[in-house]
């Protein structure tokens, strides 16, 4: 009814403000007089202003949190909740669909209730572990403002007046999909592996380089069929000729013929590329081993989270991707929405699950450092995890007028609510949004330095901020926050001791902490506060006297893959070769439990020649391609002078392992040891 | 003619800016009700054309003149009627403020063909009682404004209170259309649906104030 009231008045403001405007001359002996302030707003339009769409916002969230009305059925919900949130993987996550996420309930659910949804049935079968309801309390977040629904319908002229008499939608459609869909935290969302330390098989774990040199699966097919000719990469490259461009040259390239053409009785034969012909085993003091800190990845709530100093953003950032656009491995364990009424007087009985971080929508809060060193905070809003329901993916990307409603309505505010009983700071914090646009006459970004203590005050001011607009501002209940380090290992390879050999060595973690600051570690490193993750990057470099590439083997890396415990994963091929490349995959959930490894990633250096992060295509865009444009051409010519230029030089191979911050740090020191490949093979040779 | 009246400032203007005051807990401000109810009417009245209407609403800066006495004939004009002919007796819907004894806001019913008053927005219970003396003063007023006499006549009044109800709260679906006011019905049903919806329910879950058998009322604007 209200946003019915709201909107009917603010059309009706809008359309006799316009026949005041054409008869005001006429009438003007009987009308009142208009202020100068009703004229400007008048001139300025009704729905400019921020606070009357803010209004609207908040009136439609109103309506969208009404539970039982007649014109929202419950019966409908269980089964959209699971179906939207449980089941297929969307294009902003990988291809591995064997995730097995855990659904649980907090209390042991009535078995009809289960029934009535196969897909909690096959999982709780999988995983018919209850979490414990000591780590439940009621205040821990609002559940009881869930709303039972799950609607992505739009919203009908029964719900809200989405049009105005001109025809022109009144608030965006964002409004109606960017909303509290009902999920919550509980105390210990960010913890989704087991207090209890990890009995781990070091070998096991830190050696995927290990015992399954299966070269001889990797022979090419057809080899001996006498129709076939096998050649090395270097005979190969000889076959063709040293002149680019010759017909022999294509012949061997293009047509994948010998350089000669055949006869009708001794047809040329089909060339195959045996790369195993070139390879050369090296003698193990030939291989240095780099140990590195590649990233980190740190999981807290509002409460928790604190840093020595930062760069809050104050305004909204126009990226293109969500910064978590693909799966991490990590995942938080969210409080699914009520299906019922029970459920939602009864929080202890709704269901939780653990839920991919790449899932949920989220946006930068700020970050510390620049280049290798840069960390970025992000502030993640599981409240309004919801499908696109056009494409299915489940869209994580906050649209600009919800960024705008986030900085100006909470950040902005609890900005200067910290600092309210501090002198100086009042002037040169923006009161609004508009403010700092209007000032700056464009929509630059701007940050501010926050330092101790004052996070831990921000941080309050935030909570605070939305607990106080519920109507407003529920969608950004329940937010968590995210410290993000990619890339770090030119930073923390430097991290070692002085007289530790420059050859093969293993970052020192103290020396990490110094490097970086700006963070608190005890606190990330306290698995009570937080859930901090990982990566180790072991890499190989050759030292040999000419230059080698490093390949790794398919099968020996799947194999190694299976021993550890992981789960397919998604296999990169090095170019087209069919037995070379790097595998990605995450461990398997009991694996995980077990060793509090998530997952692992090994990957050819020589990748690193073109290696381009950030950028979503490679070369070109494929328009370019078809066209054979200039930038096309250009970018082949580019990539020929970095081959040729990386003909002189040598490319290892690199496996990154991912796990909590207990586990990787434990054998961090002695990691150089664990996976020198003379104490895994026993012998001097390296042969992955 | 709708544009002749809403043009005024004193309607939109004073709605836009009381519109930025609009919040979800507390009441919908006067003027934003009275704005829309004469809205409702008059495009209502527009679509009618030389039909009768069922009712009349008076706005409230047209009451507080037509209370004072005031003859002004632009009245007339504000609310389409005519200047010399009769007009028939229908139910007039009034908007009062703080002219009555109640501190909230009050959703008047006059009408003159049964003597009945209809009072809704007091927080005292649902009862009958004879008109105090501003409700009579409004009713001659208005009875004499309209051209109908009603000096001699008795006017028994029926109170409802309001109900505020919480957006988003469970019992929102419990309100139905079915008019259950006791005593009150013969005095709503032939109202226009498009003025005032009575969506009276009669004992579902609970109210913000305790009581769980009381009516609620909604007034929709168009």
């Amino acid at each position: 009814m209200l946003q019915q009231i709201f909107l009917k008045t603010l059309d009706r403001c809008k359309t006799y403000g316009q026949s005041w405007k054409l008869l005001r001359k006429e009438c003007n002996s009987r009308w009142t007089g208009a202020s100068q302030r009703i004229m400007d707003d008048l001139e300025i339009g009704f729905m400019d202003f921020s606070r009357v769409r803010y209004s609207l916002v908040e009136l439609s969230n109103y309506l969208n949190s009404c539970r039982t009305c007649e014109m929202h059925s419950v019966n409908d919900t269980p089964n959209h909740i699971m179906e939207d949130t449980d089941t297929s993987d969307g294009a902003q996550t990988d291809s591995d669909s064997e995730q097995g996420e855990t659904v649980v309930f907090l209390q042991k659910k009535p078995a009809s209730k289960s029934q009535d949804n196969p897909i909690i049935n096959s999982e709780s079968e999988q995983l018919p572990q209850v979490l414990d309801v000591r780590d439940f309390h009621i205040q821990d977040d609002d559940y009881f403002s869930a709303p039972i629904q799950f609607q992505n319908m739009p919203p009908t002229d029964r719900d809200i007046w989405v049009f105005g008499r001109d025809g022109v939608q009144v608030l965006p459609d964002c409004w109606t999909f960017w909303r509290d869909q009902g999920f919550r935290m509980h105390s210990t969302s960010f913890r989704t592996l087991p207090l209890e330390d990890s009995e781990i098989n070091a070998d096991v774990c830190l050696n995927p380089f290990n015992i399954f040199p299966l070269k001889d699966k990797c022979k090419p097919l057809n080899s001996t069929d006498g129709r076939s000719l096998v050649l090395s990469a270097r005979s190969f490259l000889d076959e063709a000729g040293p002149l680019p461009g010759t017909k022999e040259s294509k012949r061997v390239f293009l047509s994948g013929k010998e350089r000669e053409k055949g006869t009708l009785q001794n047809p040329a034969k089909y060339l195959i590329l045996d790369l195993e012909k070139d390879h050369i085993s090296l003698p193990t003091v030939e291989i240095d081993v780099s140990v590195d800190l590649d990233s980190l990845i740190w999981v807290t709530n509002l409460k928790n989270f604190k840093a020595r100093s930062f760069e809050l953003c104050l305004t909204p950032s126009w990226e293109k991707n969500a910064a978590f656009s693909t799966h991490n491995f990590v995942y938080i364990n969210l409080v699914f929405p009520p299906r019922d009424e029970q459920e939602l007087n009864e929080p202890k009985s709704r269901l939780v699950q653990d839920v991919r971080l790449s899932r949920i929508p989220h946006l930068r809060l700020g970050f510390c450092g620049e280049g290798e060193r840069r960390i970025n905070f992000y502030v993640f809003f599981p409240r309004m995890m919801r499908k696109n329901q056009k494409n299915g993916r489940y869209a994580t990307l906050l649209p600009l007028p919800v960024q705008e409603l986030w900085f100006d309505n909470v950040v902005i505010p609890s900005c200067n609510r910290a600092f309210v009983h501090v002198a100086g700071f009042s002037e040169y914090i923006p009161p609004t949004l508009a403010e700092h646009h209007n000032r700056c006459g464009d929509k630059r970004p701007k940050n501010m330095l926050i330092c101790e203590p004052t996070t831990e005050n921000l941080m309050n001011a935030i909570q605070l901020s939305i607990d106080r607009n519920p109507g407003l501002l529920s969608c950004f209940g329940s937010c968590f926050i995210v410290a993000d380090g990619r890339g770090m290992k030119l930073a923390t390879k430097q991290c070692v001791p002085e007289g530790t050999s420059k050859r093969s060595y293993s970052t020192d973690f103290k020396l990490v902490q110094d490097r970086f600051p700006d963070l608190c570690w005890d606190q990330m490193l306290n698995r009570d506060k937080g859930e901090l993750y990982l990566d180790m990057g072991v890499s190989f470099h050759s030292r040999y006297k000419d230059p080698l590439v490093g390949l790794w083997r398919l099968p020996s890396l799947r194999e190694s893959f299976d021993s550890m415990g992981a789960k397919k994963g998604i296999v990169h091929h090095l170019t087209t070769l069919g037995y070379y490349g790097g595998i990605k995959a995450e461990m398997q959930l009991k694996r995980k439990e077990e060793t509090h490894l998530v997952s692992r990633i090994s990957y050819c250096l020589a990748f690193e020649l073109v290696r381009n992060p950030g950028h979503a295509e490679y070369l070109c865009g494929d328009k370019e391609v078809i066209n054979r444009s200039k930038r096309f051409i250009g970018a082949c010519r580019n990539w020929r002078e970095l081959f040729l230029s990386g003909s002189t030089r040598s490319f290892g191979v690199r496996d990154e392992i991912r796990g909590l911050a207990q586990i990787i740090l434990n054998h961090l020191p002695n990691a150089v040891e664990q996976v020198s490949p003379k104490d895994i093979l026993g012998k001097d040779s390296c042969n992955c | 003619m709708t544009d002749r009246v809403l043009g005024d400032p004193w309607f939109w203007g004073r709605a836009w800016e009381r519109l930025s005051e609009f919040k979800t807990t507390s009441l919908v401000d006067l003027s934003i009700l009275d704005f829309n109810l004469l809205a409702n009417w008059l495009e209502h009245r527009e679509t009618l054309r030389s039909a009768s209407p069922y009712c009349y609403y008076i706005d409230m800066r047209t009451l507080e003149n037509i209370v004072k006495g005031s003859s002004e004939n632009f009245l007339k004009t504000n609310l389409s009627l005519s200047e010399c002919s009769k007009i028939s007796k229908k139910p007039v819907i009034l908007l009062l403020g703080s002219c009555t004894d109640y501190e909230t806001p009050i959703l008047l019913v006059l009408n003159y063909d049964e003597g009945k008053a209809l009072l809704l927005g007091t927080h005292e219970e649902t009862q009958r009682f004879d008109a105090p003396k501003w409700l009579h003063d409004i009713w001659t007023a208005v009875g004499h404004f309209f051209g109908w006499d009603c000096s001699n006549s008795s006017v028994s009044t029926i109170i409802l209170r309001w109900i505020p109800v919480r957006i988003g709260s469970p019992q929102c679906n419990k309100v139905k259309a079915n008019i259950n006011l006791r005593g009150g019905q013969n005095l709503l049903k032939k109202q226009p649906r498009w003025l005032i919806r009575c969506l009276l329910g009669s004992g579902h879950g609970r109210t913000m104030d305790g009581g769980n058998r009381s009516p609620r009322i909604f007034i929709v604007p168009g």
